[in-house]
């Protein structure tokens, strides 16, 4: 059993490097709806993991301990989506693995998300204020997986959270959310 | 014949039966032994016993709370003496009593209210070797009385001190039910003692469970009125905010401390803190970390927010309600604060 489970992981490691290597050599789309000029770039070294956009997206969520973040891939369901909204919806997705877990307060949907001048626009339900529970680290690592994961695309330099169209002062107290967030180096190399 | 072996059987049942009677209704036990030492602020009452038994209790009396009553079931009180002075500072003395023909009781007489002490009842084993039969070991400390801490380098000094949420913000609410603006205020109010016996002024941004802003303010309001109530009095030096950390998973645990570098000095502070609470409290040290909290953003002078611990872990929470540990957290911070003032001079 343990072979065939370590067996079966090599295999999938196996097609997504394939895959990985395939999609670099396509141009990726932009989603169709969002109507903006393309900003993608197809040759920094990173862009290498983001060119699977459209078939899978890499998400952070936090550890435990609430000490840092953890890179996963997801498979892309919507293919409509541009990657920016396939991203937030990854996270938004119960995850299945094991050692992940989503730090989404319950029953948050996703109104939009917009690209513009560098700046990633996401605007989320009530529930995304009203079901938070946590503190100062539940404040950080929510924050930090969504800009985190949003920030990884190198043309986005700028996060700003939405709830219900406007933005909020904070989540519980603690983070200003008023204004747009930097990328959270700290977050990943702990 | 079979009516025989039955009438048998039911004699040896009703034997059986009346042996166990008589078993329960004479004495198990009986007291051999009595001896007390006092050491280092606390008291050790030993009884020993003829035989090994755990079927003893401790309680404070119902009707007296300045008792305590060892409940003797089954004991013999035995030929010790029956009244018998204490140390007089921890416990003043015991006195033994047969209730009855089998039961016997010991009670021991406080100099104040059972509350204000700790106290626990051990089984310990006989030692051939010292000739010590089995005893009950009832130990006696008063509670630790707080005032005696201070610090040194806040002398003269201006300090604001925000215990984290209050009113109708609870803040973070642990599996037990514990409310993280009751714990943060708590500490708050340590930590004022400590920086005014240590010499130092205190500006509390609440002194009361209130909202800062007043009832039905944005959250906006809410912080704001904080930095402004850390800033109401001229010449504050520094602003420090005090909370209990809560993660969605039980497991995160520890100490933080968070700092915006808007000025030299706020990585210093939320460092010295961090050093201070964790040497006090020994939680496991998150370290200090950069982070865009909104009342460390907008105070003008150098600021931290103190995650003391966890009450969203299990054992955190239960230590972020013991006044004990609300007491250590209060050191560390005024510790860390001392240290700030000692190492900036100015």
């Amino acid at each position: 059993m343990r072979f065939l489970r370590e067996f079966s992981a090599v295999v999938t490691v196996g097609f997504l490097l394939l895959g990985a290597g395939c999609a670099s050599n396509k141009m990726v789309e932009d989603s169709p709806s969002s109507g903006k000029p393309k900003t993608e770039q197809s040759t920094t070294a990173s862009d290498k993991t983001d060119k699977k956009a459209l078939e899978s997206v890499r998400v952070y969520y936090p550890n435990a301990e609430g000490t840092k973040l953890i890179a996963a891939t997801k498979k892309v369901k919507d293919q409509k989506a541009d990657k920016y909204t396939a991203a937030v919806q990854a996270m938004l997705t119960e995850p299945t693995e094991k050692d992940e877990f989503s730090v989404m307060p319950k029953g948050t949907k996703l109104r939009s998300v917009k690209f513009d001048k560098g700046q990633v626009s996401v605007d989320f339900s009530r529930e995304f204020v009203k079901n938070f529970t946590g503190g100062s680290t539940g404040e950080i690592m929510l924050v930090g997986s969504i800009v985190d994961t949003l920030t990884e695309y190198t043309e986005v330099k700028t996060v700003q959270i939405l709830v219900e169209g406007k933005s909020i002062d904070t989540l519980a107290g603690h983070m200003d959310l008023s204004e747009p967030l930097k990328r959270m180096p700290d977050l990943l190399t702990k | 014949m079979r009516k025989i072996i039955s009438l048998c059987v039911v004699l040896l049942g009703l034997f059986v039966l009346q042996t166990a009677c008589s078993a329960a209704e004479r004495a198990q036990y009986k007291i051999t032994h009595f001896h007390y030492t006092a050491a280092a602020g606390s008291l050790y009452v030993e009884v020993g016993l003829n035989n090994a038994g755990q079927d003893f209790a401790l309680a404070v009396d119902p009707s007296n709370p300045q008792r305590l009553v060892l409940d003797l079931k089954r004991t013999k009180i035995g030929s010790i003496r029956k009244n018998i002075a204490l140390d007089g500072e921890i416990a003043q003395k015991i006195e033994f009593s047969q209730l009855d023909k089998v039961n016997g009781q010991a009670v021991i007489t406080l100099p104040d209210n059972a509350g204000k002490y700790s106290y626990k009842l051990r089984f310990v084993p006989a030692d051939r070797k010292l000739n010590r039969p089995y005893r009950l070991v009832i130990e006696i400390k008063k509670k630790r009385s707080f005032g005696d801490f201070s610090v040194t380098g806040v002398r003269g000094r201006t300090i604001a001190i925000d215990p984290g949420h209050g009113g109708s913000d609870t803040g973070a609410i642990g599996p037990d039910g514990i409310r993280e603006k009751d714990v943060t205020f708590a500490i708050a109010q340590r930590v004022d003692d400590i920086l005014l016996r240590s010499g130092a002024r205190v500006v509390m941004t609440r002194t009361d469970d209130v909202d800062v802003f007043g009832p039905n303010a944005s959250d906006r309001e809410e912080l704001q009125a904080r930095v402004d109530a850390g800033a109401a009095v001229p010449g504050v030096d520094v602003f420090v905010s005090i909370h209990a950390n809560a993660f969605t998973r039980p497991q995160a645990n520890g100490t933080q401390t968070f700092y915006y570098a808007k000025t030299s000095y706020d990585a210093l502070l939320a460092q010295l803190l961090q050093n201070g609470v964790v040497e006090h409290g020994e939680r496991f040290d998150r370290g200090a970390s950069e982070a865009n909290f909104y009342v460390l953003k907008h105070t003008a002078v150098p600021a931290a927010l103190v995650e003391t611990a966890f009450i969203s872990n299990p054992e955190e929470e239960g230590l972020l309600a013991d006044p004990d540990f609300q007491e250590k957290m209060a050191e560390g911070i005024c510790e860390g604060l001392g240290n700030f003032f000692s190492q900036t001079g100015a």
